[in-house]
């Protein structure tokens, strides 16, 4: 009886109500991504932001028999939070996307395998060495700089010299124009406090916090609400002409402007940039270890670097990789971009943290 | 042969509940326990301080109070303009209250990001309510919730309001009593409960939800939702998150709690089949002109945002639907992916939801579990139920990346609301009505097709659109399981604003009115259908 009468309300449930825009579609498109192949399968797991630049998965796929399955989950540290909990059953071989904020901490809890990559010789010392013990189980794969960000044409109109540096942010002059991430939650956010931290060593960041704050800066959760809701070069309904982004915004701008723009009308500041790094390496308690090297190897390869920049606005951490020309005509490079410690950042990251609430917060 | 049947039926209503109790057990409570576990359990011994500095942390006393507060405020309101425009559309209903119905649901499936965008703009220094300097506030956190929720109230008291014997008043007022004690003798007890539930609902909705107290609320507003988020993804501190949960966890149990005694309360009020006083159309008033304009208003104004964004630049943001994003999908794709996941969601929505309110309403054995159990989604973090999720759902067998995980994430986030649609129309279906039908020598079957089903038809075609609804605009669940596929609307959408330049963003809210348009379709098929199930009536 029971059973009748689900089958009945099920039916009628289904058919009537949804099958306007259901008919016919039901299971083609999500089962046409898990196709069953001969060859090995290997899983990459990421973070949302990661875009696999085009072909690059089909381009793997022909030269070593081993095809790609992507997996994307949250943010950076929802990825190797999830990595670490999960150490014991991974539900991936590779993992890309560990930054320098977080890498201490995946390292600490042994969630690679350790192993010595060829393409580590490929990677400029600059890149490299501060990273000591940590490049036996990872390679960085990128790097980009957060920087302060600028709406060129709000400047312009308002024949307003535009910001050059971080104490510009608490000139009068600026009062009410900049935006700030929360570091708690953001990890452009957590660059631009530690910029401040370490610009302005000892107690003195504080005092630029609490100058900044009396220079009316706002504090959002996150770069899509400070950018797509408050800045004026962003979603368009913003107010501030000043906010924290990346020193790659500029090429972004123009990319995906769709023929709009020849030229940004958001520009980045040299000044007070930190720089972000992006690790790959082979989980431990991966079932296809070799094949995972392989993938490793094959992101630091040159024909997968020169693809990164115009798909995840990154610069390449491999040397002499040739850069687009958008990325060089509007990318800043940074003169000397801060560069942290990631040892530091992981033993006081959430000290720092607990301080910047206590501070602005309150 | 009797006693035989009668005893196997008894057997079949153990198995259905345990089934139905297994499975919400294995996807929610196995893998909240396992989160806690994780945070609460080390070296082979409860730790209590996570639990004891919930209460001893200034800051997180401060959190847990701003939570109830804001959610208490925030239901409240909801109610306040719930219910005056509940009565409007089911017992007035005036021109056009049909419409009105279907559109108070829309929001309810838009994404936060969306939606919270769309009241930064208004509410901004520089948009055209800057004036009253809400951003940022608890006040704005309240706006939101509200819009969001009024669906919740209309929908949830609607059918019940709906099916009200007005005979009783009526009785009362020819025996002389005034209107003030005729409401007071016959209207309340009749809808007390509903409104409760209804309350309760909304309650939880405010106190778990994450998109708007963190889009809108800004760093300040921390509630237990956003800071169990900021603790387990960002400092990885389940031990600290642990204590939360369980504060949270405490919170829904003793709203429930409430709700239900409430509810046995006010059971006793029966509700009949027949409605002959219903359908006549009264006046109009020009109050009910003016209530119609404003809802309407309110849930369109942030609506005609997101349209005018999705058209500028000549409408750049359609053109590129069908091309493929700098992601490697099509926003098109998007669109397959989320209907798939709303049909598929929308089905196991319905068949828990009725399983479990015809186990409660008639009382099967061991049915009142399921009350508690089917709540819970909603009433935990979302964060919490990913994470659980994935440290959960690798044993017997890994099921982390299946896409099947993502509608049944979508169906435990709607199945609450589907029951508390459901529950009160099958509990006041009389019980007479059913003993004239198996008197009269109708079938068990026939029992259900004509009278369970023809009273629950409404509010089973409600629920068909909450679920389909909430399945399109789901956002927080879905965020936090892995994919190999196409992203369902609202995360391609998020996914999209989290780039700069003019052309994502551009798709990003055409996909958005794509949104909008399937979900009105969506909620309009369901009022249609009904319409023409009325008429075939008569």
């Amino acid at each position: 009886m029971v059973s009748t009468y689900i089958r009945r309300l099920t039916l009628a449930v289904s058919v009537s109500v949804l099958a306007g825009c259901a008919s016919g579609s039901s299971g083609t498109s999500v089962k046409s991504t898990r196709s069953p192949s001969v060859t090995t399968e290997i899983t990459l797991l990421t973070h949302n932001a990661f875009v696999m630049p085009q072909g690059m998965a089909e381009l793997f796929e022909q030269q070593t028999g081993v095809s790609i399955k992507l997996l994307q989950d949250g943010d950076t540290g929802a990825l190797v939070n999830k990595a670490i909990l999960t150490r014991d059953n991974p539900q991936a071989d590779v993992l890309f996307g560990v930054d320098n904020a977080f890498l201490s901490r995946a390292i600490e809890q042994k969630i690679f395998a350790p192993g010595a990559y060829r393409a580590l010789d490929a990677i400029d010392t600059e890149h490299r060495d501060q990273f000591g013990d940590a490049l036996r189980f990872v390679v960085p794969v990128d790097y980009g700089d957060v920087c302060i960000n600028y709406d060129t044409a709000w400047f312009a109109e308002r024949d307003v010299a535009p910001p050059k540096n971080l104490d510009d942010l608490v000139d009068p002059k600026y009062s009410g124009l900049t935006i700030v991430q929360n570091p708690a939650t953001s990890s452009p956010g957590l660059a631009f406090l530690i910029a401040t931290r370490e610009r302005y060593p000892g107690d003195a960041w504080k005092e630029y916090w609490r100058a900044l704050q009396r220079n009316n800066v706002l504090v959002v959760d996150d770069w899509t609400i400070a950018y797509q809701a408050e800045f004026t070069a962003g979603g368009g309904e913003g107010s501030r002409p000043i906010m924290i982004s990346y020193a790659s915004s500029p090429p972004a701008d123009v990319f995906y402007s769709e023929g709009a723009k020849t030229k940004p009308t958001i520009a980045a500041v040299d000044d007070g940039c930190v720089r972000q790094y992006e690790f790959v390496g082979v989980l431990a308690g991966s079932k296809h270890e070799v094949a995972g090297r392989q993938l490793v190897e094959f992101m630091l390869s040159n024909e997968f670097q020169r693809e990164l920049p115009l798909s995840n606005f990154v610069f390449p951490a491999r040397r002499e990789v040739a850069l687009p020309q958008m990325f060089s005509d509007f990318a800043l490079v940074p003169e000397s971009p801060v560069t942290i410690d990631y040892l530091a950042i992981g033993r006081d990251r959430s000290e720092w943290i607990r301080e910047w609430i206590a501070l602005v917060l309150g | 042969m009797d006693s035989t049947r009668s005893r196997l039926t008894r057997a079949g209503q153990i198995v259905v509940v345990l089934v139905t109790a297994a499975l919400l057990v294995y996807f929610v409570v196995w893998p909240i326990g396992n989160v806690l576990r994780q945070g609460l359990w080390a070296n082979g011994s409860l730790r209590f301080e996570p639990l004891t500095d919930v209460l001893s942390n200034r800051r997180n006393r401060r959190i847990v109070g701003f939570t109830l507060w804001q959610a208490t405020i925030s239901t409240l309101v909801s109610l306040a303009i719930g219910l005056p425009l509940t009565y409007l559309l089911e017992r007035r209903r005036p021109w056009g209250a049909a419409l009105v119905r279907a559109l108070v649901l829309v929001p309810f499936a838009l994404p936060t990001v969306v939606v919270g965008i769309a009241f930064l703009a208004f509410f901004a220094a520089t948009g055209p309510l800057g004036e009253l300097r809400i951003a940022q506030t608890t006040t704005i956190i309240v706006v939101a919730h509200v819009y969001f929720n009024v669906a919740v109230v209309v929908r949830i008291v609607g059918p019940r309001w709906r099916l009200f014997d007005e005979r009783p008043s009526m009785a009362a007022r020819v025996l002389g009593a005034g209107s003030w004690n005729c409401w007071k003798a016959t209207t309340v007890p009749a809808l007390a409960g509903v409104v409760v539930n209804a309350a309760a609902v909304v309650f939880l909705f405010c106190m778990t939800s994450f998109g708007v107290v963190a889009v809108l609320g800004g760093p300040r507003n921390t509630t237990i939702e956003t800071e169990i988020y900021r603790l387990t993804t960002q400092e990885l501190a389940l031990d600290r998150a642990s204590g939360l949960v369980i504060a949270q966890l405490s919170a829904v149990l003793a709203t429930m709690w409430i709700a239900q005694r409430s509810w046995r309360r006010s059971e006793a009020v029966k509700l009949r089949v027949a409605e002959p006083m219903l359908h006549r159309r009264r006046a109009t008033a020009v109050t009910d002109v003016v209530m119609m304009i404003g809802a309407i208003a309110f849930v369109v104004t942030p609506l005609t945002f997101v349209v005018e964004r999705a058209l500028r630049d000549d409408g750049l943001g359609f053109r590129m639907l069908a091309r493929k994003s700098a992601f490697g999908w099509s926003p098109i794709d998007s669109v397959k992916q989320s209907l798939q996941m709303a049909v598929w969601a929308t089905v196991i929505a319905l068949v828990l939801g009725v399983v479990i309110a015809v186990a409660l309403s008639r009382r099967w054995t061991g049915a009142r579990v399921l009350g508690p159990l089917s709540v819970l989604p909603i009433g935990v973090s979302a964060v919490t139920l990913g994470f659980g999720f994935l440290i959960a759902l690798d044993r017997p067998i890994d099921v982390r990346d299946r896409w099947q995980l993502v509608p049944v994430a979508h169906a435990l986030v709607a199945l609450p609301i589907v029951l508390r649609t459901l529950l009160p129309v099958f509990q006041g279906i009389a019980k007479s009505t059913r003993e004239a039908a198996i008197i009269l020598g109708a079938s068990p079957s026939r029992v259900v097709r004509y009278v369970d089903l023809a009273v629950a038809r409404r509010a089973i075609g409600t629920s068909a659109a909450f679920a389909a609804a909430i399945s399109f605009g789901e956002f927080g669940a879905t965020s936090f399981i892995a994919r190999t596929d196409t992203p369902t609307m609202p995360i391609a959408i998020a996914k999209l604003l989290s780039r700069p330049g003019a052309s994502t963003r551009a798709t990003a809210y055409a996909v958005s009115v794509v949104l909008i348009v399937i979900v009105c379709v969506v909620i309009g098929l369901a009022g249609i259908q009904r319409r023409g199930r009325l008429e075939v009536d008569r």
